[in-house]
């Protein structure tokens, strides 16, 4: 029998207990070097074994992802590769991670530290082969209830040397609506089954209880037990194979040299703010709405609120020392609604911000995290008072927001030059959610995740953007198959998954063509209930209110309910519609029957659909880049006879009359010349001086002749930023006192 | 691509004229601290300002070097003049607000994605000089204009160009927010002047 | 018996590159003879007949000759690649079920295939390939209302029930369309036809219908036909491929075989598939040979492997500009049934290979900021390095400044390389950035090529369970024993081969003739399944089996009455829920009886707990058989391998050939070089040494030998001096 090892309070890396070694760890890259490193002496002694080093750690982690996902149930961890393995220092710091979330790494710490602080190498104590699970965004940096982290101690002999962590985006929270990104969910306690680190299994076995949780407390529980399994697989790998590496190294050198890592990383970092960026501050800015009036009053009387949220983002660009700081000073305040979230949310979303652009050519790692600085005011939106508040759907609020920091950075990078890695940043996602029941009473919830595995690139300083070409949370773009998915969500059919003809912002360059996707309840089931979320979602264009470029941004995503329609006798005769367009057309000359239509622009948690109710998402386009009269005439052609924009669009956005010509270039040139002088007189037209907007506009915000909605927000924002508060009153010449705008 | 200079690869890149299998290329290509002179040159052959572009901040937009050694923002297609980099260029453009959903839908094809009129305008920024679209914004009725970009001109000249800056008005520039100067002025104009910047 | 060459009986196989054709011909007892050619991709019968003049003549005999005694002639290579990449295809048309008409356009949202990890993260390098390599628009993708049920994993429908009758309106005026468009062959992609093909049948009849009204004759192509499997962008870009390229491609391989028959061979030509057997160029799936060259790799190493009796074979063929890694786990070379080509995620059996973009031609990278050497994408290819024309530095000016490679003996001495060329570079571009010294710098560079190689062999056992010392390491590819020694993975055994610079042409003569088979199929075992439910699976899968195995036996006798030697059965299975099946082929055969359905479980079951743990394991949520596969082998002459008679383990004076001076870990040594065609079976050449031959170098350090067992194959391990 191996003897029982483990830690103990008076014995980890030397005498100190985890927390000790954190405070320790901290201290150190208080000097702004990773673990206070000032050279790298493994790597500059010898910077082949150094490399040769980081392979081999980079393949043990890559192979535990690779094949710990084919156990994974989820659609999302394995058809979508919404997962992730790390090799962790003592304190949760990343030195190798696999392909797939790659964000969440900078997350892990924050759990280590939770068990740290709680004494968990006490009690209930950390030895080998014990099994580590976390889902409670509020102790342990899971950015929402449905990214599952798990960790596995790493020891060598009876030392204590790191973690091996895994992570997936399960199928259901067991939230108060079915999903994982329960975006109806005023406060902790609605978000689902939340575990805070919890020790759930010991020798790579999970314990019973854990599966029992499961069942009992989310829709998915088969799912998530089989997400569990691969996760402890992908961990014990990890494990299995740095047994081998540490003998091959040396433990003092792998330690060593995990540390110059994770320096390393941050210094490429620095470097790359050097070399890409020009030195300045940029302002980005997107706008949500959250409607929980008349939804939640009843049962949540501190959320029967709507709210327009701020997600404001300034960047501070120092070039010269290869700093960036991001400033959040004017975000909303954090309120009961699942908008908000905690740290993780914001330290997953960093890295994948920097990834594509200071993150180039580096060793993907937390050194990552430690190139950029940012400022969250106590009480905001993700660094709310207290742990009650909701981290249900920060997803959707955060690649907003964040957008909002990318976007600087692709203007600075124009700036300095580098062109071709410059884009119009407004990525967005648009998911699915809900609880099928079938008709013998068993019901199961669900995650699509089809406008999840890939969004729209966007237009470019010199190319279009596609449909459907990347996410930055999850480099391995991929939206699953149809097949694949009406076996996981039976009954319920796709009409249609086809691009949106004109679904974009129009420019120069366009955005990529948005998704439409239709499904119709069949009578196989006997309901369901469905919910749609997103970074999309919303009453006001996504992700960015202003975009790099100067053209429009894309629009927003929404959901639509047609119900009781008769389609499921049209389909029995063959005929459905292939989209929007055509459903429309039957709609309107009656072919198409139904007792009513809904419209969400905005999230939504909960609604009951049945066999016969047609639903339709729209979602994932992007926005553009330049002036649409500056578009190339080839290039609008080519779009109306691809059928990605109409002749209307051609004629009256881009200036380019093709449908009134018999296709012939120079006519058409031609006549494009004069159309577009035509719509630039009429841009002279409309437009006024914005001196005299600026007086107008004053009156209306003088006057408080706005919107009760946005109204309420100017008092809250001026309640609770002072900067904003200070901009507002500066810009509009507004006196304190000025009604409305929210003096306290 | 390497019988081609650094400048026409740019430019050809600006100009949408490359294959996706030259951007590939240069993609991959290890990025280099030369940039920034290589990308002025090319601007020196692609706007009207000649060698006194300092640097791009917009599509359209670029802070250029005055005769008097002043910096301004001008407009690359007229050379329309914005004023002081330090000031939100926004306000010396036209604006053209859409308020309502017929507005909405003459820019986006379906309702269903448009914003909530009401809640959400949607304001296009053109150069007076030549009527170019230079920025969309979509925010609430009452929202301050964005500055999106402020450029520190001192830190451009000192630690990327590393050169003074040129000698005249600018030689004490500072890096700070001038807008709301701008601002004021109109406030203090009663007569309620709408030439505003559109000269 | 006869030793004159006359009687033998002879194999020609030929590996047609991008640049240059293989022509490699193999007698019964391994005896071979390899020629050289420029590949001609306007017309492959020219670089043919060049090679194999070139093979013939180094045998001191006539093309005829050559030709009158070959029994195979397998022609494999990139032409079909070329084909569809220069956009030379047929003009397609795709019919697709009504609301997929874009899947040509966001791919599932495949937009990063073929880019490494370090890139995928690069998100302005994802770009979609689209229909490019088809000339796809938006005019020639034509949808049409209809319904297939696949009934979830719930049985909500039978599997392949009709939900939504075909729309034979909507067809017609699809085929109109495409019709009016001028297209040349029609695709037909339906959702879930691999459980119901009946649509995309009636599809075709209905486009017969309204051809013969218009009198024109364009092919139609079903997906349910020759490739029904789940997931429809898989399927469809097979069916594109299959398309735009199948008769091209079998028109050019017609060329070829009328080439060969015309110098006097007497059978018909066979390619590869992409599965690793060998299929007549009149194979009804030409897509199925769109990977075919470096599939000869595997093929040769499985057959080496059985020969040697080594069960787990890992393989990495070192060229120029790539290595590719592959695996053979229990005699079985393994496959993947969605490999990633040319940007394109297709359904297919391939064998698995991993294409590494590093190797002996691979520019060298050096950040001196950060002190990392970085090596590719870009190859010097034939330039070699600076030591020869190329501009940049290289690997092999690495190997040349440290004295691996003879720079009088390149290509035989065909190419005399600058040693003095190679240090200077050496020492500006990369020693001097560094600050290290030529000879550190240069076995630096070494020592990361041999990581990159040890890394993706190590990530490649470990995602298959597996561990090296259970496992046997060849290495083959014209640089192959010239990075043998830099393997530090703890195989059990490491080998190489006299051949191994034409190992791939070698491995395609080895082949099988073979046909297989996967049929999509919706099989839910529920945990807990009576005998009854088993006997109705059973019964249906029998069917099944049995109409591919007479399928597959209609096709060998209609490709040059071949008839099969054995029959495989297997299924890819998962637990329901899970999403990544195991493809299992059966121990007993075919599923006919309950008994059998146990029989596939418990295999399926060992398999699946050996790779991932008994943790994983989830036999309560019960099974899903979602593909069947039948593979139908026949006989075909392969080179065998005559045991020589041992000579001592001191190599004869005659294969000595000097000295020189090699730098091995840290210093300066003193090498014998010697001749490889001269050392003997018995022979071991113990380090420092260096082994050469016209067409390889293989490097033997200090401590370590490489020994020539009985069929001159080199066993390269630590010295047992």
């Amino acid at each position: 029998m191996k003897k029982v090892i483990g830690l103990t309070s008076t014995k980890l890396l030397g005498d100190r207990t985890l927390i000790e070694q954190i405070t320790h760890s901290e201290a150190l890259t208080e000097s702004g070097l990773y673990h206070g490193l000032e050279h790298l002496v493994e790597r500059d002694r010898d910077p082949i074994t150094y490399e040769r080093f980081y392979d081999a750690i980079h393949s043990v982690v890559m192979g535990a992802r690779e094949t710990s996902k084919n156990v994974a149930a989820s659609p999302g961890a394995r058809e979508l590769g919404e997962l992730l393995f790390a090799l962790l220092t003592p304190e949760g710091h990343a030195i190798a991670v696999s392909s797939g979330l790659v964000g969440h790494q900078g997350a892990f710490r924050i759990a280590i530290k939770y068990m740290a602080e709680n004494g968990y190498d006490v009690n209930p104590g950390i030895k080998p082969g014990d099994i580590f699970t976390a889902c409670d965004p509020a102790t342990s940096g899971t950015p929402h209830p449905g990214d599952v982290y798990t960790f596995i101690p790493l020891f060598h002999e009876d030392e204590f040397i790191g973690w091996a962590a895994g992570m997936n985006h399960t199928m259901e929270a067991g939230g108060a609506v079915p999903g994982a990104w329960p975006p109806w969910s005023p406060n902790t306690f609605t978000d689902g089954y939340l575990l805070p680190p919890t020790k759930v299994g010991e020798n790579f076995e999970d314990y019973t209880w854990l599966y029992k949780h499961f069942e009992r407390r989310t829709r998915a529980p088969m799912f998530n037990i089989l997400d569990q399994k691969m996760r402890v697989a992908g961990c014990k790998m990890v494990v299995d194979s740095m047994a081998g590496i540490i003998e091959k190294f040396g433990l003092d050198y792998v330690r060593a040299a995990s540390r110059e890592i994770i320096e390393e990383t941050r210094q490429i970092c620095v470097g790359n703010v050097k070399l890409l960026t020009v030195p300045g501050r940029t302002r980005y800015v997107s706008f949500r709405t959250v409607l929980y009036k008349g939804i939640v009053d009843g049962v949540w009387p501190q959320s029967a609120h709507n709210w327009l949220l701020h997600l404001y983002t300034e960047t501070q660009v120092n070039t010269a020392e290869g700093k960036i700081h991001v400033n959040w000073d004017k975000i909303s305040p954090a309120n009961f609604h699942a908008m908000g979230g905690y740290q993780g949310i914001l330290e997953s979303n960093l890295w994948l911000n920097v990834m594509d652009s200071i993150g180039l050519g580096l060793k993907p790692n937390s050194g990552m995290n430690l190139a950029v600085t940012y400022d969250m005011p106590e009480g905001g939106l993700f660094n709310p008072p207290s742990d009650r508040y909701s981290a249900g759907n920060p997803w959707a609020s955060s690649v907003t927001l964040f957008n909002g920091f990318s976007g600087g950075l692709e203007t600075s990078k124009r700036a300095r030059g580098f062109v071709e890695e410059s884009w119009n940043a407004d990525l967005c996602w648009t998911g699915i959610q809900g609880e099928i029941t079938l008709k013998d009473g068993f019901s199961f919830g669900f995650c699509q995740m089809d406008l999840l595995g890939a969004s729209a690139t966007p237009a470019r300083p010199y190319m279009d953007g596609e449909p459907l070409a990347t996410a930055w949370w999850n480099p391995a773009s991929d939206t699953g198959s149809v097949e694949e998915w009406e076996y996981v969500l039976p009954g319920i059919y796709y009409l249609c998954k086809n691009v949106l003809p004109g679904y974009c912002g129009h420019g120069k360059f366009r955005g990529g063509l948005g998704m439409q996707l239709a499904f119709v309840v069949s009578d196989e089931v006997k309901e369901a209930i469905i919910g749609k979320i997103g970074a999309t979602t919303g009453n006001y264009f996504t992700t960015q209110a202003s975009v790099p470029g100067g053209s429009y941004p894309a629009p927003t995503s929404t959901l639509i309910v047609y119900r009781g329609t008769n389609i499921l006798e049209l389909m029995a005769q063959g005929e459905y519609p292939d989209g929007l367009e055509e459903l429309y057309e039957w709609v309107d000359q009656g072919k198409l029957t139904h007792q009513g239509r809904e419209l969400h622009k905005e999230e939504v948690g909960a609604l009951l659909v049945r066999p016969g109710d047609v639903y339709i998402v729209a979602g994932n386009g992007t926005g553009g880049w330049g002036d649409p009269l500056h578009r190339s005439v080839e290039l609008v052609e080519r779009d109306v006879k691809e059928q990605f924009v109409s002749a209307e669009t051609a004629a009256d956005i881009y200036g380019v009359p093709v449908s009134d010509l018999a296709g012939d270039s120079t006519s058409i040139t031609q006549a494009a010349v004069r159309r577009r002088e035509e719509l630039r007189q009429a841009r002279a037209a409309q437009s006024v001086p914005f001196e005299e907007f600026w007086r107008e506009e004053r009156q209306k915000v003088v006057g408080n002749e706005m919107h009760e909605f946005v109204a309420d927000a100017y008092a809250e924002l001026n309640a609770f930023s002072p900067a904003f508060k200070q901009e507002f009153h500066e810009f509009w010449q507004l006196p304190n006192e000025t009604p409305g705008v929210g003096n306290e | 691509m390497s019988d081609r200079s650094a400048q026409e690869v740019i430019r050809d890149l600006e100009t949408g004229r490359m294959s996706w299998g030259e951007v590939k290329e240069i993609l991959r290509q290890k990025k280099t601290p030369s940039r920034f002179s290589e990308y002025r040159e090319t601007l020196a052959e692609t706007t009207p300002f000649g060698d006194r572009v300092l640097v791009r901040v917009g599509e359209y937009l670029f802070v250029v070097v005055e005769p008097d050694g002043s910096h301004s923002l001008r407009c690359g297609e007229c050379e329309h003049n914005f004023g002081d980099p330090r000031i939100n260029w926004k306000l010396s453009s036209r604006v053209r607000v859409r308020r309502t959903l017929e507005e909405f839908l003459e820019v986006y094809l379906y309702e269903e994605v448009c914003p909530e009129p009401g809640i959400a305008e949607i304001r296009e920024y053109f150069c007076p000089g030549c009527f170019t679209l230079l920025c969309v914004e979509c925010v609430p009725t009452g929202y301050p204009p964005v500055f999106e970009f402020l450029p520190d001109l001192n830190s451009i000249y000192r630690d990327i160009l590393h050169e003074p800056v040129p000698s005249g008005p600018d030689e004490a520039w500072t890096f700070e927010d001038l807008t709301m100067s701008k601002v004021e002025a109109w406030a203090s104009n009663n007569t309620g002047s709408t030439q505003g910047a559109a000269r | 018996m006869s030793t004159s060459p006359g009687r033998r009986q002879m194999i020609l196989a030929t590996d047609a590159g991008g640049t240059m054709t293989d022509a490699f011909a193999v007698r019964e007892d391994g005896s071979f003879s390899i020629g050289k050619a420029l590949t001609n991709k306007v017309d492959g019968a020219i670089s043919y007949t060049a090679g194999y003049e070139n093979a013939a003549e180094r045998w001191g005999m006539t093309l005829e000759e050559l030709h009158a005694q070959s029994v195979a002639n397998i022609y494999a290579g990139t032409l079909y690649l070329n084909t569809l990449l220069e956009q030379k295809g047929r003009d397609v048309g795709l019919i697709v079920t009504k609301g997929q008409e874009s899947m040509y356009i966001h791919e599932r949202g495949h937009s990063w295939l073929g880019l490494e990890w370090e890139e995928v993260l690069h998100h302005k390098l994802h770009h979609h390939v689209g229909g490019d390599m088809f000339r796809l628009r938006a005019g020639l993708v034509k949808g049409v209302a209809e319904r297939i049920a696949s009934g979830g994993y719930f049985m909500l429908a039978e599997p392949g029930q009709i939900k939504v009758p075909l729309n034979e309106r909507e067809v017609r005026i699809a085929v109109e369309g495409l019709l009016d468009e001028g297209v040349e062959v029609i695709g037909v992609v339906l959702l879930f036809s691999y459980l119901n093909g009946s649509h995309e049948a009636r599809v075709r009849e209905i486009a017969h219908e309204i051809m013969a009204e218009r009198d024109v004759e364009v092919e139609v192509i079903l997906s349910s036909e020759i490739v029904p499997v789940m997931k429809e962008v898989q399927r469809m870009k097979s069916v594109l491929m299959e398309a735009a390229g199948g008769p091209i491609v079998r028109g050019m391989l017609r060329k070829v075989e009328s080439a060969a028959n015309a110098r006097g061979y007497e059978g018909e030509l066979a390619t590869m598939a992409s599965y690793g057997s060998i299929v007549n160029i009149r194979h009804p799936r030409m897509y199925e040979t769109i990977l075919s060259g470096p599939t000869g790799g595997l093929i040769g190493a499985k057959d080496l492997g059985q020969l040697l009796g080594e069960r787990n074979v890992l393989t990495a063929d070192i060229g120029g500009t790539s290595f590719d890694v592959g695996m053979i786990q229990d005699h079985t070379i393994s496959l993947r049934n969605e490999p990633d080509f040319a940007g394109h995620r297709l359904a297919l059996q391939m064998v698995a290979l991993d294409s590494i973009g590093a190797g002996a031609g691979s520019e060298v990278h050096v950040d001196p900021k950060f002190k990392h050497i970085t090596l590719g994408p870009q190859s010097a290819g034939s330039d070699v390095g600076r030591c020869l024309s190329h501009p940049n530095v290289t690997v092999s000016d690495c190997n040349v400044a440290l004295g691996f490679l003879d720079p009088d003996n390149f290509l035989g001495g065909d190419v005399k390389l600058d040693r003095q060329a190679a240090i200077d570079a050496v020492r500006a571009e990369i020693a001097d950035p560094l600050g290290l010294s030529v000879e550190e710098a240069a076995s630096g560079v070494l020592t990361v090529l041999n990581s990159y190689l040890n890394h993706h062999l190590l990530t490649m056992l470990k995602s298959r369970g597996a561990t090296p010392s259970e496992w046997t390491m060849f290495m083959f590819g014209g640089a192959g024993p010239l990075h043998m020694y830099g393997v530090d993975v703890p195989f059990g055994k490491v080998y190489t081969f006299p051949f191994a610079a034409a190992f791939s042409a070698f491995g395609v003569a080895c082949a099988d003739y073979a046909k297989r088979f996967n049929q999509g199929t919706s099989y839910i075992l529920p945990p807990g399944a009576g005998t009854d439910a088993k006997d109705s699976i059973a019964k249906a899968m029998a069917e099944v089996y049995e109409m591919l195995e007479a399928q597959g036996r209609t096709e060998l006798h209609n490709e040059g009455r071949l008839v099969p030697r054995e029959v495989l059965f297997g299924a890819s299975m998962r637990y329901v829920g899970v999403l990544e099946t195991l493809d299992v082929t059966f121990s007993f055969g075919a599923v006919k009886s309950a008994a059998d359905i146990d029989r596939a479980i418990k295999e399926f079951e060992e398999q699946y707990t050996k790779i991932y743990g008994r943790g994983a394991a989830l036999p309560e949520s019960g099974f899903f058989l979602s593909e069947l596969s039948v593979q139908v082998v026949a006989d075909k002459l392969k080179p065998t391998f005559v045991q020589q008679e041992l000579a001592g383990e001191t190599p004869s004076s005659e294969a000595v050939k000097s000295e020189r001076p090699v730098y091995f870990d840290g210093e300066w040594l003193t090498a014998t070089t010697y001749d490889m065609d001269s050392l003997q079976a018995g022979n071991v050449v113990r380090g420092p040494a260096i082994i050469e031959h016209s067409m390889t170098t293989l490097v033997v350090p200090p401590k370590r030998e490489a020994a020539f067992d009985e069929y001159r194959f080199i066993e390269f391990r630590d010295s047992t001096a």
